[in-house]
C-alpha cells in the first residue's frame, strides 16, 4: 500500500488512458487529505459553540420556562452576579485538576478516565487527616490534606500505570473500573465508620473540622475559594514544566517519534508512568479541593462526575494546559447553569449529554482539519496521508 | 440450606451475567470487523430507557424489546458514521457517545423512573430439565432472554468460523485493504456490524430493565458496557469464552448475597466492589499469560485502525 510515489505514478500511467490532447486540462477544486490535523483549536471553539447554541435551542423543549427566562435565569446564575462569577470558579476549580489529570498523561497518547476515583480516594485520605489529627492548626493541617490527596491519587492511579507499563493492559478500562470501586469504597467510610449521626439517609460523613476548610480570597464583591488560584497556578507550572523542562522536551519527541526517541536514549515507559502518576496526583488533588473548599464533608455530592467532565476538557483544550483552565470555567458555567435548572426539569446527568455532543463534534471538528481546499489540474489526484490513529495496547 | 443456597447463588450469576454476555457477544462483533467501540455504556443504558418507555407506553413486550433494540442500534450508528465513513478518532467518539447516552438517558427517564412495567419478560421453565430437583431450578427456570444470551455466542461462533460471511468479517478485522482488494465493502460492513452490536447492546440493557429490576433508574448499567468491552478482552477474542467471562462476572455479583445469608462479617461495598475488582484481576491474569505466551488470545491485527481506500 505504501508504495513509492514514482512506482504509483508510472502504474497509474499503465492503467489509466492518457487524457485526450485536444481537452485542455482542467483546474478543479478538491479537498486534500493531510496527515495531521490543522486549526484544531478552531474547530474546537467551532464545536463548543454549537453545543452552546443547541443547548439555548433544545433546553426550551425539557423545562417549563420561555428560553429567554432560561438565558435570564442561566446569565444570573454565572456570569452576570458576582455570586455567580464566585460559583462557576468554585466549580472550575476541581474541574481544572481533573482536566490535568486527563490532559497530562495525554501528551503520551495515554487516557486517564479515573480522575473520579482519583478524587474520591485523595479527598479520602485528607478527610482521614482532618479527622484524625483536628489538633493541628489550619495553617499546618490544610497543607498536609492537600499533600495526602496528592499521594492518594497517584497511589490510585499506580496500578492501572504499572499495568500499562509491564503487561499492557490497556488503561482506559483499568483507570475506569477503579472508579466504581472508588465509590464503594467512599460508601464504605462516609455511611460507616465516619458518618453522620445527624444525617438519616444519604452518603455523607460528618463536617469536617473547621480548621481544614479552605478559606476564601475576597476581590472586591467576588469571593473565591484559594484552590482556585492554585489550580490555575499549577495548570501554568505545568505548561511552562513541559515547554521548558527536560522532561517536557522528552515526551514531545516521544510523541513524535517513539523509536528515534528511543534511540536517543529516552525511557519512554519510565516516562509514561511518571505522566500518569502526575495526572493521578492532580486528580487527587481535585477530590481535596473540591472537599476542603466548597463540600466540607465526605460524601457522594463529593465527585459529581468532576472527573469524566475533566477528561472531556482535556480533550477540547487540545494537550495545552493553558486551554485547560479556559475549557473548564465554560464547562462549569454549564455545570451551574444546569444545576440552577434543575427545579425546572433538567436532570443531574443532562449536562453530559451536552458535553458528549461537544466532544463528539469535536472529534468531527479533527476529521475536518485534516482536508484543506486545494486547486488542482485534473492529472492530480488526491493522497492519503499516514493514519496515526490506532489503539496502542490492549 | 448451603446446597439451596448455592443453587439459588447460580441461579442468579446466570441471570446478572446475562445482560453483559449480550453486550460482550455485540462488541466481539464489532472488534471483529477492526473497530473498537467503547461507547455501548451509551447505547445499553439508551436501549434500558427505550425498552422500559416501549413497555408502559404500550404495555406490550415485543415494542419494548424492539425499542431497546432500535435505540442501541441507532446510538452505536452515529459512532459507526462517524468513525468508519469519516475516521474520526475511535476512543474520543465512544467516550462522546458513552456521555450522551447517560445524559440523554436521565433527561428523557426523568418521569419514568421507579415506575412498575406492565409487562416484564416472562419465565420459561424448559420441558422435562426443569423438573430435575435443584440443578432444574438453578439452570433451566429462566426467563426467555437468558437462555437466548446463552445461545448467541454459539451463533457468533459459527457465524464467524463456519460461513463464507464470516471470513469476510475476520478479513476485513485482520487486513482491511485485502478484504477491499477482494471485493468486500469494508466501510460498508464495519457500520453495519457497528450498528449490530449496538443493537445488541440495547437488548441487554432492556434484559436489565424488563429480566431484572423491573424498573427503570438513571445509569442502571452502573459501567456494564465497560465491563462487556473487558469480557471481550477476557475472552481473547473467542466468542465462547465470552459466556465464561460474563458468568464469572455474574458469579462475582451474587458474593454479596451468599454473604449475607452466611452472616459473614464483611462490610457489603466490598462486594458491591467485587465485580469490578474482579474483572480487574481477571484482566491482569491474562495479561501475564499472554506475555508468558505470545501470540495466544490474538486480537484482529486491524483492531483500532481506520481504513479508507487510496484512490
Amino acid at each position: 500500500l505504501n508504495r513509492p510515489a514514482d512506482d504509483e505514478a508510472a502504474t497509474r500511467a499503465l492503467v489509466e488512458p492518457s487524457p485526450r490532447r485536444h481537452r485542455p486540462r482542467q483546474l478543479r477544486w478538491g479537498l486534500e487529505r493531510n496527515a495531521t490535523a490543522e486549526h484544531v483549536m478552531w474547530y474546537r471553539l467551532v464545536a463548543i459553540c454549537i453545543g452552546l447554541a443547541l443547548a439555548l435551542v433544545l433546553g426550551p423543549l425539557f423545562v417549563d420556562q420561555t428560553s429567554g427566562e432560561i438565558r435570564e435565569h442561566v446569565w444570573q446564575q454565572t456570569f452576570g452576579t458576582s455570586l455567580g462569577i464566585g460559583n462557576v470558579l468554585s466549580v472550575a476549580t476541581p474541574l481544572i485538576l481533573t482536566g490535568l489529570a486527563a490532559c497530562v498523561p495525554y501528551r503520551l497518547g495515554v487516557w486517564n478516565i479515573g480522575a473520579d476515583g482519583q478524587m474520591l480516594v485523595g479527598a479520602w485520605l485528607a478527610a482521614a487527616i482532618a479527622f484524625e489529627m483536628s489538633d493541628l492548626s489550619g495553617t499546618l493541617l490544610i497543607p498536609l490534606m492537600l499533600a495526602a490527596s496528592f499521594i492518594g491519587g497517584a497511589l490510585w492511579i499506580l496500578g492501572p500505570a504499572l499495568a500499562r507499563m509491564l503487561l499492557g493492559i490497556n488503561e482506559i478500562i483499568t483507570t475506569l473500573m477503579l472508579n466504581f470501586v472508588a465509590i464503594y469504597w467512599l460508601i464504605y467510610w462516609a455511611a460507616g465508620p465516619w458518618r453522620d449521626p445527624l444525617v438519616v439517609a444519604g452518603v455523607r460523613s460528618r463536617s469536617l473540622p473547621e480548621d481544614a476548610e479552605i478559606s476564601e480570597v475576597t476581590i472586591g464583591s467576588l469571593q473565591v475559594q484559594w484552590g482556585f488560584f492554585l489550580a490555575v497556578g499549577l495548570a501554568f507550572a505545568l505548561w511552562l514544566f513541559f515547554r521548558h523542562a527536560k522532561l517536557g522536551y522528552e515526551v514531545s519527541m516521544l510523541r513524535e517519534s517513539e523509536r528515534v526517541a528511543r534511540y536517543a536514549g529516552i525511557p519512554a515507559r519510565k516516562r509514561m508512568l511518571q505522566l500518569m502518576l502526575i495526572g493521578g496526583a492532580m486528580g487527587g488533588l481535585a477530590g481535596a479541593v473540591a472537599m476542603g473548599g466548597t463540600i466540607h464533608r465526605y460524601s457522594d455530592a463529593l465527585s459529581n462526575n468532576t472527573g469524566y467532565a475533566g477528561v472531556v476538557v482535556a480533550i477540547l483544550a487540545a494537550g495545552s494546559e493553558l486551554a485547560v483552565v479556559l475549557t473548564a470555567i465554560v464547562f462549569a458555567a454549564l455545570i451551574v447553569g444546569g444545576d440552577g435548572l434543575r427545579t425546572a426539569g433538567i436532570s443531574a446527568d443532562a449536562v453530559f449529554a451536552l458535553l458528549g455532543v461537544i466532544l463528539l463534534l469535536a472529534a468531527l471538528g479533527d476529521v475536518l482539519g485534516r482536508y484543506r481546499l486545494v486547486r488542482r489540474t485534473s492529472g492530480q489526484t488526491p493522497q492519503d496521508g499516514p493514519e496515526s490513529n490506532q489503539v496502542a495496547a490492549k | 440450606v448451603t446446597w439451596d443456597l448455592f443453587f439459588l447463588s447460580v441461579a442468579t450469576a446466570l441471570s446478572g451475567g446475562t445482560a453483559v454476555l449480550i453486550a460482550a457477544t455485540g462488541e466481539l462483533l464489532v472488534e471483529k470487523v477492526g473497530i473498537y467501540n467503547i461507547g455501548i455504556e451509551g447505547a445499553m443504558v439508551l436501549g434500558a430507557l427505550a425498552a422500559f418507555v416501549g413497555v408502559v407506553e404500550t404495555g406490550q413486550l415485543t415494542v419494548g424489546l424492539l425499542a431497546g433494540i432500535a435505540a442501541g442500534a441507532a446510538t452505536s450508528l452515529v459512532f459507526g458514521l462517524a468513525v468508519a465513513v469519516l475516521r474520526a478518532d475511535m476512543i474520543v467518539a465512544g467516550l462522546a457517545i458513552t456521555f450522551i447516552g447517560l445524559g440523554v438517558s436521565s433527561q428523557l427517564g426523568q418521569d419514568y423512573a421507579r415506575l412498575r412495567a406492565p409487562a416484564t419478560l416472562p419465565d420459561w421453565d424448559i420441558p422435562v430439565l426443569s423438573k430435575i430437583p435443584h440443578i432444574g431450578e438453578a439452570l433451566f427456570q429462566h426467563n426467555v432472554l437468558v437462555y437466548v444470551a446463552f445461545l448467541l455466542p454459539f451463533g457468533v461462533y459459527f457465524l464467524l468460523n463456519h460461513s463464507s460471511h464470516g471470513l469476510g468479517i475476520r478479513a476485513i478485522g485482520e487486513n482491511p485493504a485485502a478484504a477491499d482488494a477482494l471485493g468486500i465493502g469494508v466501510t460498508r460492513w464495519r457500520v453495519f456490524y457497528v450498528a449490530v452490536g449496538g443493537a445488541f447492546a440495547g437488548l441487554g440493557g432492556a434484559f436489565l430493565t424488563l429480566g431484572t429490576i423491573d424498573t427503570w433508574l438513571p445509569g442502571i448499567t452502573n459501567g456494564q458496557g465497560w465491563i462487556a468491552l473487558a469480557i471481550v478482552i477476557f475472552a481473547g477474542w473467542r466468542p465462547l469464552s465470552l459466556i465464561v467471562g460474563a458468568y464469572l462476572f455474574g458469579a462475582l455479583g451474587t458474593l454479596g448475597n451468599v454473604a449475607q445469608a452466611l452472616g459473614w462479617s464483611v462490610p457489603s461495598e466490598f462486594f458491591s466492589a467485587l465485580p469490578y475488582i474482579g474483572t480487574l484481576g481477571v484482566l491482569t491474569l491474562l495479561a501475564w499469560a499472554r506475555v508468558k505466551r505470545p501470540g495466544w488470545a490474538a486480537w484482529p491485527a486491524a483492531l483500532g485502525q481506520l481504513y479508507a481506500r487510496e484512490r
